[in-house]
């Protein structure tokens, strides 16, 4: 317990050992309900995040936190809905971007409502009373101890600028990648990447599926990826996990659109695992 | 909202700067790592050369430097893991009561170390969780140095708002050490204590934190002449060029000038007149600068050091509370750093002087002073094991009473830019209560403009 950290502290995230995996699908959840329920908090967080305004890299942070959190604790026992918010509250307290708790609570259950953004834009509905707060400390302690304190939290959105930056590509055309590669590491966030990969390997793949994406061919087709020491598996992983979160929003959507609640309260989690286990195993 | 926006933007691109910088940094660093690793493992330091043109371009130094067999640099972080029991230590005495919490003595159950517990204040009033705590604890976990307090870890008891930090154990604060002694330490004395909190002071602005309350009580020394910086409470990370920051930081005796006037913007170069007084509290055993309020504060650095003007402070006139300051015709100053320290050095002098100018740009940085002639001349600094030992206080279970002022209290540590809060229109504060007792009117006004958990902007 009393090693320091490794010599690169900046550039760094903790991540999820084979072990912490392993026990995580022991919960009695399936993993593809563990990555769905990932993927609901990280977008419940997108959609909280935007309504408050709050910049993203912060949300990304707070998505961090949250992936981190549920990795440790599981869904059986922490309703994703205040864990949601009180991921936002320690981010904004350790990006330094205050936001009010009621402001927080507020943006939190209106995302609720439509936690994948099957419908339009949102309102925040009312300011909540102080005295609302105690689930949100209580589930904020909860997390910080959970994680030993640890909410360093590096986000790959500076490294993806200043890769891209070095690869000179002409202005127009790098305005175009810097922000579908953005948008990419938004989508990155929503789900448990994170917690598998370091911010140079989200950041250097979200260049490259951006540049793909707006045809833009970057040095001839070398392996440019190898400077910014990331290789080819590493960024086919990323690729392959966040074509799953595709497919879990589509997944999720259509359990909303057909009618069915979104998956946010532990109760809620209990009953899909009901539902899980009377579908014919695939 | 929109300013809101407007004002992360800007930070973002600083962070792009500061984050390139950084990085190159540290793999400056790892490279050096690397080749001491290899040194130590008996092989050859051999300069490979790179069999890539590219990698050479976009990483300079490192390109010589081959860490797996693909060529690639592994990046491995820190396992994500909980916290550990308190019931890990055995709870020995009570040492102190501080502005964050409770701190005791205690033993590792498995190693038999002696610890320092510290319990941190989870107020259910407040806004959850302490943000000066959250800030204490990251630059802890971020900084390594034999100067800076080690933070072994963060512990939890049976209930939840039962946090403890477990800290390296130091027996003694230099503040209360300096209050019993008759006699000011020797000069080498006294280089050795500032040389050491130089060293921990650049190892701090190297990794970008500013520390904001350097003053002798938070300067702990062990029985080995070891000084430790503490207190992290204030800290936080900047960037350059600087973000805004609260102006409620540094306890008001050891506070920079820049600040005091009001400057949105500040950086590491507060840490370094902190330095000064702290330098100068070591030579004459008493605090340099003793101000009752804020404009008293900056009143009798003037009577100290002289009158700032364009020249040797561009720019200070249009800081924010430098309108409100009536600078007299006669501007010689009353004392000078000379008279007031007769018995040092012209290079401790020197030294002095230049971690108190008044003009941030043209202050020390902590790796200059490192270097300074002062270091170099007899007496040569006392080695640290030489240093008298002295009757531990914590040791003991006596309770220390707050020397010096608490650090003001900003909102949660959250930025507060309202210079009116600092009182300085109003010349009839000169006989306030220093800022941070809790009876200061001062003190509510912060408390008030906290409720709600808003952020001001100047």
């Amino acid at each position: 317990m009393n090693d320091k950290r490794p010599a690169l502290p900046r550039l760094t995230n903790a991540l999820a050992t084979p072990a912490q995996l392993q026990e995580s699908h022991t919960r009695g959840l399936t993993p593809s309900l563990i990555s769905s329920l990932h993927y609901l908090g990280g977008s419940l967080i997108q959609i909280a995040g935007a309504i408050l305004n709050f910049p993203d890299p912060a949300i990304a942070t707070s998505a961090i936190i949250f992936h981190r959190f549920h990795l440790l604790a599981g869904f059986l026992e922490p309703p994703i809905r205040n864990t949601a918010a009180a991921c936002i509250y320690i981010a904004s307290k350790s990006c330094e971007i205050p936001l009010r708790p009621s402001a927080i609570l507020a943006a939190v259950d209106t995302a609720c409502e439509d936690p994948l953004a099957v419908g339009g834009k949102r309102i925040p509905r009312r300011k909540y009373s102080h005295a609302n707060t105690e689930t949100l400390d209580h589930w904020e302690l909860r997390i910080l101890t959970t994680l030993a304190f640890d909410m360093h939290v590096v986000t790959p959105y500076t490294l993806f600028l200043e890769y891209l930056v070095s690869m000179n590509v002409d202005k127009e055309r790098e305005k175009t990648v810097a922000q579908r590669g953005w948008n990419y590491i938004n989508d990155i966030m929503k789900t448990r990447i994170c917690i598998f990969h370091q911010p140079n390997v989200i950041a250097v793949t979200a260049v490259w599926l951006a540049a793909r994406e707006a045809d833009v061919e970057m040095l001839d087709g070398e392996k440019w990826w190898e400077a910014f020491d990331v290789d080819t598996e590493d960024m086919g992983h990323v690729v392959l996990l966040l074509r799953e979160g595709r497919d879990i929003a589509t997944r999720e959507r259509d359990r909303i659109v057909s009618g069915r609640e979104p998956t946010l309260t532990v109760e809620e989690v209990k009953l899909r695992v009901v539902e899980e286990a009377s579908l014919p195993s695939r | 909202m929109e300013k809101k926006r407007a004002r992360w933007r800007d930070e973002e691109e600083d962070a792009v700067v500061a984050d390139r910088r950084r990085h190159e940094k540290e793999k400056k660093k790892k490279a050096k790592l690397e080749r001491i690793g290899r040194e130590r493992n008996g092989e050859q330091t051999t300069t490979t050369t790179t069999p890539d043109g590219k990698r050479r371009v976009l990483h300079g130094t490192v390109a010589e430097i081959d860490l797996t067999s693909s060529g690639l640099l592994r990046f491995t972080g820190p396992e994500i893991r909980s916290c550990r029991s308190v019931e890990n230590y055995e709870r020995l005495n009570h040492i102190e009561e501080g502005a964050y919490g409770v701190v005791f003595r205690g033993r590792d159950v498995s190693t038999g170390e002696i610890v320092a517990l510290k319990k941190l204040k989870v107020d259910k009033d407040q806004h959850g969780f302490p943000i000066t705590s959250l800030r204490e604890i990251e630059a802890l976990m971020e900084l390594s140095h034999p100067n800076i307090v080690n933070l072994k870890e963060v512990v939890i008891g049976g209930a939840l708002d039962q946090i403890y930090i477990v800290m390296e154990f130091v027996e003694h604060d230099l503040k209360s050490l300096m209050t019993d002694m008759r006699e000011p330490f020797l000069q080498s004395e006294v280089k050795t204590i500032l040389h050491q909190l130089l060293s921990a002071t650049a190892h701090m602005h190297e990794n970008w934190i500013i520390h904001r309350d350097l003053k002798t009580s938070n300067l702990l020394m062990n029985n080995k002449g070891m000084i430790k910086v503490a207190d992290f409470g204030l800290a936080r990370y900047f960037s350059e060029p600087a973000a805004p920051m609260t102006p409620l930081v540094v306890t008001l005796w050891y506070r920079a000038p820049e600040i005091l006037l009001g400057a949105k913007q500040y950086s590491t170069e507060v840490d370094m007149w902190s330095i000064g007084c702290i330098f100068g509290e070591l030579l004459i055993n008493k605090p340099l600068i003793e101000g009752k309020s804020e404009i008293n504060q900056i009143m009798k650095i003037f009577e100290l050091l002289g009158y700032p003007d364009e020249s040797s402070w561009p720019g200070f006139r249009s800081l924010p509370n430098a309108k409100s300051i009536n600078i007299p015709k006669d501007r010689k100053p009353k004392t000078s750093l000379r008279s007031r320290f007769p018995y040092i050095t012209s290079a401790g002098v020197d030294l002095l002087s230049s971690l108190l100018q008044f003009d941030p740009k043209k202050r020390i940085t902590a790796k200059e002073a490192l270097e300074h002639p002062y270091f170099k001349e007899e007496p040569m600094p006392k080695p640290p094991e030489a240093f008298p030992s002295f009757p531990s206080k914590a040791g003991e279970e006596r309770k220390r009473k707050a020397p010096s002022p608490r650090a003001p209290v900003a909102v949660h540590g959250f930025e507060v830019s309202d210079s009116k809060l600092l009182g300085f229109s109003d010349d009839e504060n000169d006989n306030m209560p220093i800022l941070a007792s809790p009876s200061s009117s001062l003190f509510r006004d912060n408390e008030q403009l906290g409720a709600g958990f808003q952020l001001r902007f100047g």
